[in-house]
């Protein structure tokens, strides 16, 4: 990837350095998530939250024409119709008739404004907030929460992501935080390699190994530097934590009711696997559907891919609703941007930050608004224009942490955890 | 203003190593050193077990055998320390160690070519100096067969990664000033940095150019490059300010390169051949002028740099962190120390071999990664050996030895020659294989060998310097049946040699002594006798969990 | 097919007529005097082509979705239009202030994909985004026949000239032939490449299915699609022999850049006229022989081509394809502030010999 902006690790990590905050020793190594935060007490609060985080991720940029914001019958309005929905006056387009029935559940914005329209750069900045420039690179939110709240009391790792293609542990989101709190990947939803015991291994051999290794660790970390070995502890505990959840990860195992209302395709496998996930006791999940990038034949694509978000989105929200865990689990549906009202000679619309939506529900969120208005064609926001600072804010309040207090602590140096010029949007808060 | 102080207390230091610059350089760094470690216990020397597994992994890129082991630690000579490091040196394991060491901080998991490891091979194994080989990275000579595939450093970075993702030059720039120079100019690309004053545009633009003129050589099979001709500075601006400026070739840490003007047809040495496709060869060559003058005695970054990057391998920390990250507002936590290094390593002919030796030689390497006491003191203090990673190199080839597995394989494949018949000259050879042979006879092993890469090397592109274990790694050593195999009898030897000890407590002894380098404690030695009569009617099993609980533990996987 | 060898030729263009919006299709009046476009506006756009600078007439107003196929009454001067709304219309194309001479608003649930004239001119077929092909009077827009419920989007729908039989082709390639009367398959032929499945997305393939007079041959038009994002593909044309369903010759034009047929039209002189759209700003106006694998012209200047119109006489064609720029990122605004949309210039080319 060309490096075109200055978004990047660079600058982050000589101040990093310089400020004498070190990777190899840094503490916290262990499943608390008290390493980094200003206040203590804070930290040991929000450790014990039982708030969770779940993020569906379009990839690429839904368009918010034809989904959230429809202009039908104008210009740039698209071919498409726009339906009622159980918000009175509220339209969304006619390819969400699903979520049209839950919207007085939901929270919609239609007004953010955000900076890049490139994806290589767009996509990190808004999935860390695009905070101010420190000369650090931030944490991706899933991140950002691993660190803030760490692990449930289930002791699952605190940020998984649900995604097609391959899996892995991803390091790099967790920016200046330090490799841990990257995001564990499970590949087209399937488990880390490895998971299951091989036969030819008990389960009391197993045990046993465990138990002698821990007694090895304890005899040579007893006179040595934390760092090293509660890391090498860490990665055990998280794999023997896997291990015991790996029904979670086995989708025969899933009812065929919720399997056909959430779809069989990739987007409606991995969002059921996440549900699982989050009932499962995982902080964050963040599911990621790739191709909404539709420079090409925007109707059809959309017109196949958005009822799909639909069901799924639509199901998630029923099950939250079933469950009892709209109290707890925060929800955000979005992309990195949305796409250009005008419409290019592929049919197609590029990307658009100038003016785009996003959709939320769950703990703290207000039910039933829709916040801020756009032109009548489109082309740009009519009402106050909304940064995902904003955004990162309102979510951070919305599970119960004072995004204007709490604070990263990047060595001597305490980092906001949201754009500090940003305050949380009142009207999305419960 | 700590640096400030710093530097007038190391302006003494100067002059009082310059009194003692008889002394080697070795007792010159451990003054330096401990001079600064002021209000810190520092920890005493390692013993002879826990040094023995260190320098091993530093230089051998892997532990001891038994048998090495039992020879130093029973060794009752004075100056064994220093025998066994020259020994390490001048041995067999030196040029694969430094290979896969150079390889991954070079390349950083880019991808291998095998002219690229014979390259790298061939310098360590001839002690080339340093400069020549960044040379011939960064102007490749096609013509030289053994050290053509440098180029496979600059080849490697221009390969297109599709239509989304166009050859990344500025990627290649960048690494070229990252591991060669140790300045990362990546922000300044666009603008002068913002952080950092003495990273400027033009550094970037300058040096960008030069790269931007060369292409990868499509007529031969193996990499190399040719370069098109230069004849116009380049222009650029600044995002911030939109002025159009304009620089010729920069080499870091040297300045800029004029362009020289010939007449028109008059530019190549050596014209191109249409036949064959054999690039042309240019009168000026902007990769000559990097070459030689990054890779230079005058130049003062180039030196620091790769005498910071060894002094990290051996040491555990840069004098200068990140490694990449040079320039006045992040001073060495050791000014007058870098500047020794830098000196003598120059004064030295740039000779990695003995710069390596003499920093295994301080007591600064060979102090106990123990604490002291309570506090944990900071690093930069050197007061305690400093842990590293263990890369998945040294890891493969250390549970290779320590399981005995190698040994297995290398007596599989001589009882099918055996059994077939072979004559005695083919067995000999097996007998005599070095482990790498070994592995290249065995599918098993390669692959076993791919796997440990992947699952304990860092991504591509992502420099390996923290113990960063993965959950991915920790299920492969939990649950993979190439480990299990490590841990049978039959395909590995170490339970089999367990099973014939006659009792436990020589059991105990030959675990630790195999895989940890050292002896039980007196603890140690009851908790796991007493597992063993408990569980001996499955000891074959109970021993190789405690194989396995050792080869996983932190002293294993870490290098302390 | 016809015997005697097409002449070979370079069309030239004429003129261009600059428009401030997009269509989604154009064609002439049987009678060669109007340029009918339906717009992404819903604006069906009427100009007189039978003057040096063709003239913009009021238009026809009633739509509300896209105006995505125009199809005329082989009698009578009735312009029948779909929309992507689901509104079916009969219009008087030559008056003033045309207003439908029937409509039907709610003909299909949503997007009407395609609609066929039956040879006699008494039945229209119209096929949909919800799956269902539905059969009209022409006289009067009343609902004839349901054919049975489809899975999948229907892309394209053509009634056979003996009126008996009808064929459509779906978003998964598949084309089925039933019969109009009972509305039993017949038949059925899939073209699997027609179909391409990515990231939770289904990209459909065929674009056009045409007879030809005869009703000897089927033409199955549109491409084989790559990508999900991008609109890459190659641009492909299947002819199949009525009788048998087989197909008889396929041919290709381009590469994957090159995307898809979106229009096509069998001149008289036994040779297709087609246009092509791709990524991202690929296009061909492109002539070829049905029996030649190569275009024997094949104009690429143009942008991103979605239809075009073939005079009556077979003397000209009108080309629209897309105003240069008409991708971009972000707001793209005039120099006044404004923002800027895009627009469907009207090549319009001399399709005879130059003497």
């Amino acid at each position: 990837m060309n490096p075109q902006f200055c978004n990047s690790a660079e600058h982050g990590v000589s101040r990093r350095r310089v400020l004498g905050a070190i990777g190899g020793t840094t503490a916290g190594l262990g499943l608390g998530a008290l390493g980094g935060m200003v206040q203590p007490a804070v930290g040991e609060e929000l450790a014990k939250s039982d708030k969770q985080i779940l993020l569906l991720w379009l990839d690429g940029g839904m368009s918010q024409l034809e989904s959230w914001d429809p202009k039908p019958n104008t210009r740039f309005g698209g071919p498409l119709r726009s339906i009622s929905t159980s918000l009175p006056g509220v339209h969304i387009s006619e390819l969400m008739p699903k979520t049209a029935k839950l919207m007085h559940h939901l929270a919609t914005v239609r007004t953010m404004k955000t900076e890049d329209a490139n994806h290589s750069s767009g996509v990190p900045k808004i999935l860390r907030g695009h905070p101010k420039n420190r000369g650090v690179v931030y944490p991706f939110w899933g991140s950002a929460v691993a660190k803030v709240m760490g692990p449930t009391k289930s002791g699952l790792p605190p940020y998984l992501w649900v995604k097609p293609g391959s899996g892995g542990f991803i390091s790099k989101y967790a920016g200046f935080l330090g490799a841990k709190y990257g995001a564990l990947a499970l590949g087209d939803g399937k488990p880390p390699t490895n998971l299951v015991r091989p036969e030819t291994l008990s389960e009391q051999n197993a045990n046993e190994r465990r138990e002698l290794q821990q007694l090895f660790n304890q005899r040579y970390a007893a006179r040595r530097r934390k760092g090293s070995n509660e890391a090498n502890s860490y990665v055990y505990d998280v794999a023997e934590k896997l291990m015991q959840n790996q029904k979670l990860f086995d989708e025969s195992l899933l009812p065929d009711k919720d399997r056909e209302r959430y779809g069989k395709h990739d987007f409606g496998r991995h969002t059921l696997l996440a549900r699982n996930l989050i009932e499962a006791g995982v902080r964050f999940v963040q599911v990621t559907s790739y191709g909404w990038d539709t420079h090409g034949d925007n109707f059809n694509a959309h017109a196949s891919r958005m009822p799909k978000a639909d069901q799924v989105y639509a199901a998630l929200i029923e099950d939250l609703i079933d469950r009892g865990m709209m109290d707890n689990v925060l929800v955000v549906m979005m992309a990195e941007f949305g796409r250009t009202p005008r419409i290019n000679g592929s049919v197609g619309r590029d990307h658009w930050p100038n003016a785009w939506s996003l959709s939320m529900t769950g703990t703290g969120i207000k039910k039933g608004v829709v916040v801020g208005e756009t032109l009548a064609d489109g082309t740009d926001v009519k009402t106050e224009p909304y940064d995902i600072g904003a955004m990162f804010h309102t979510w951070y309040q919305a599970v119960g942490i004072d995004s204007k207090k709490v604070e990263f602590m990047n060595g001597t140096q305490p980092l906001p955890i949201a754009h500090d010029d940003m305050a949380p949007v009142k009207e999305l808060l419960a | 203003m700590r640096w400030l102080a710093r530097l007038s207390l190391s302006v003494v230091l100067a002059a009082a190593s310059e009194a003692a610059s008889a002394e080697p350089l070795h007792a010159k760094i451990d003054q330096l050193i401990e001079s600064q470690a002021t209000g810190v216990e520092i920890a005493p020397s390692a013993d002879d077990a826990e040094f023995l597994r260190r320098v091993s992994l530093d230089l051998a890129g892997r532990i001891p055998t038994v048998a090495e082991a039992n020879a130093f630690l029973s060794d009752k000579a004075e100056d064994k320390r220093s025998v066994l490091i020259e020994k390490l040196l001048t041995g067999p394991d030196y040029p694969r160690r430094m290979q896969e060491l150079f390889h991954v901080m070079l390349m950083e998991r880019r991808g291998d070519n095998d002219e690229w490891l014979k390259f790298l091979r061939v310098c360590f194994e001839q002690n080339k100096p340093w400069h020549v080989m960044a040379r011939a990275i960064l102007n490749p000579d096609a013509d030289n067969d053994e050290l053509r595939g440098a180029a496979f450093f600059v080849t490697q970075r221009l390969v297109s990664e599709g239509a989304m993702a166009p050859v990344d030059v500025p990627g290649l720039t960048r690494d070229v000033g990252r591991l060669l120079a140790g300045v990362d100019l990546q922000c300044a690309q666009c603008h002068n940095h913002l952080t950092i004053p003495h990273y400027y545009q033009k550094d970037f633009q300058g040096l960008h150019m030069i790269f931007e003129n060369v292409q990868t050589r499509r007529d031969v099979q193996f990499p190399a490059v040719s370069e098109k001709v230069m004849q116009a500075k380049k222009e650029f601006k600044s995002v911030f300010e939109q002025v159009a400026l304009q620089t010729g070739p920069v080499v870091p840490g040297r300045g800029e390169v004029e362009i020289p003007v010939f007449e028109k047809g008059e530019e190549f040495a050596v014209a191109a051949d249409p036949k064959t496709r054999k690039p042309g060869v240019p009168k000026f060559s902007p990769l000559n002028e990097l070459a030689t003058g990054l890779a230079a005695k005058e130049n003062d970054i180039f030196t620091k740099n790769i005498v910071n990057r060894l002094w990290f391998v051996m040491m555990g920390r840069g004098l200068v962190e990140p490694l990449d990250l040079q320039h006045a507002d992040n001073a060495p936590t050791h000014p007058e120390l870098l500047n020794l290094l830098a000196s003598e390593f120059v004064a030295h002919e740039f000779d990695i071999r003995w710069l390596l030796g003499e920093l295994a030689r301080t007591n600064t390497y060979q102090r106990s990664s123990m604490l002291p006491g309570e506090a944990e003191p900071p690093r930069e203090s050197y007061a305690v050996a400093i842990e590293k990673r263990v890369s998945a190199e040294q890891l493969y080839w250390s549970v290779g030895i320590a399981t005995g597995r190698f040994d297995a394989v290398r007596r599989s494949i001589r009882k099918g020659l055996v059994d077939a018949k072979k004559p005695e000259e083919e067995i000999k050879t097996i007998d005599e294989a070095t482990l790498e042979e070994l592995v290249a006879k065995s599918d098993e092993l390669k692959t076993a060998l791919a796997d440990f890469k992947t699952n304990f090397g860092s991504g591509p592109k992502e420099p390996e310097v923290e113990f960063e274990p993965s959950v991915k790694g920790a299920l492969y050593l939990m649950h993979e049946s190439k480990i299990q195999k490590c841990l049978e009898s039959g395909s590995a030897t170490l339970v089999e040699d367990l099973l014939k000890t006659e009792t436990d407590q020589a059991a105990i002894d030959h675990l630790f002594l195999r895989l940890l380098t050292r002896k039980p404690t007196d603890e140690e030695r009851q908790q796991l006798a007493s597992y063993l009569e408990e569980n001996k009617e499955r000891r074959s099993e109970a021993l190789a969990n405690v194989a396995w609980a050792m080869l996983t533990s932190t002293e294993f996987v870490v290098n302390h | 097919m016809n015997d005697t060898a097409a002449p070979k030729f370079e069309p030239k263009e004429l003129k261009k007529i600059d428009t401030d919006r997009q269509v989604c299709l154009i064609r002439f009046s049987p009678c060669g005097q109007f340029l009918f476009g339906g717009g992404y506006d819903s604006i069906i756009r009427r100009w007189d082509m039978t003057v040096d600078e063709p003239q913009l007439l009021d238009p026809l107003v009633g739509h509300r979705g896209w105006v995505q196929k125009i199809e005329f009454a082989p009698q009578g001067e009735v312009l029948y239009s779909v929309d992507s709304w689901g509104q079916l219309c009969a219009w008087p194309y030559r008056d003033e202030a045309a207003s439908p001479i029937w409509s039907v608003e709610a003909a299909h649930d949503g997007w009407i994909r395609d609609l066929a004239v039956s040879a006699d001119g008494s039945m229209l077929a119209t096929a949909g985004r919800d799956g269902s092909v539905r059969v009209w009077s022409a006289k009067d827009g009343s609902l004839n026949k349901e054919l049975p419920q489809n899975e999948h989007d229907v892309r394209a729908v053509a009634i056979h000239p003996d009126g008996k039989s009808i064929v459509y082709g779906d978003l998964m390639g598949r084309i089925q032939h039933r019969d109009l009367a009972s509305g039993k398959l017949v038949r059925e032929i899939k073209f699997e490449k027609m179909h391409y499945y990515d990231r939770i997305q289904d990209v459909p393939g065929i674009y056009v299915l045409q007879f030809d007079e005869k009703g000897e041959i089927l033409i199955c038009a549109g491409g084989e699609p790559l990508s999900n994002t991008n609109h890459q593909g190659i641009p492909v044309l299947h002819q199949i022999a009525w009788a048998s369903l087989e197909t008889k010759r396929t041919q290709t034009f381009g590469a994957a850049k090159d995307g898809h047929i979106f229009d096509l039209a069998w001149h008289r002189d036994g040779y297709f006229a087609a246009v092509t759209s791709g990524n991202p700003g690929s296009g061909q106006f492109l002539l070829v022989r049905p029996d030649e694998d190569e275009p024997f012209f094949n104009f690429t200047k143009l942008s991103n081509c979605h239809t075009l119109a073939l005079h009556p006489d077979g003397k000209q064609v009108v080309v629209a394809a897309t105003n240069r720029n008409s991708q971009g990122n972000g707001a793209v605004r005039d120099k006044e502030g404004s923002y800027v949309g895009n627009s469907s210039p009207l090549h319009v080319f001399s399709l005879e010999a130059a003497s």
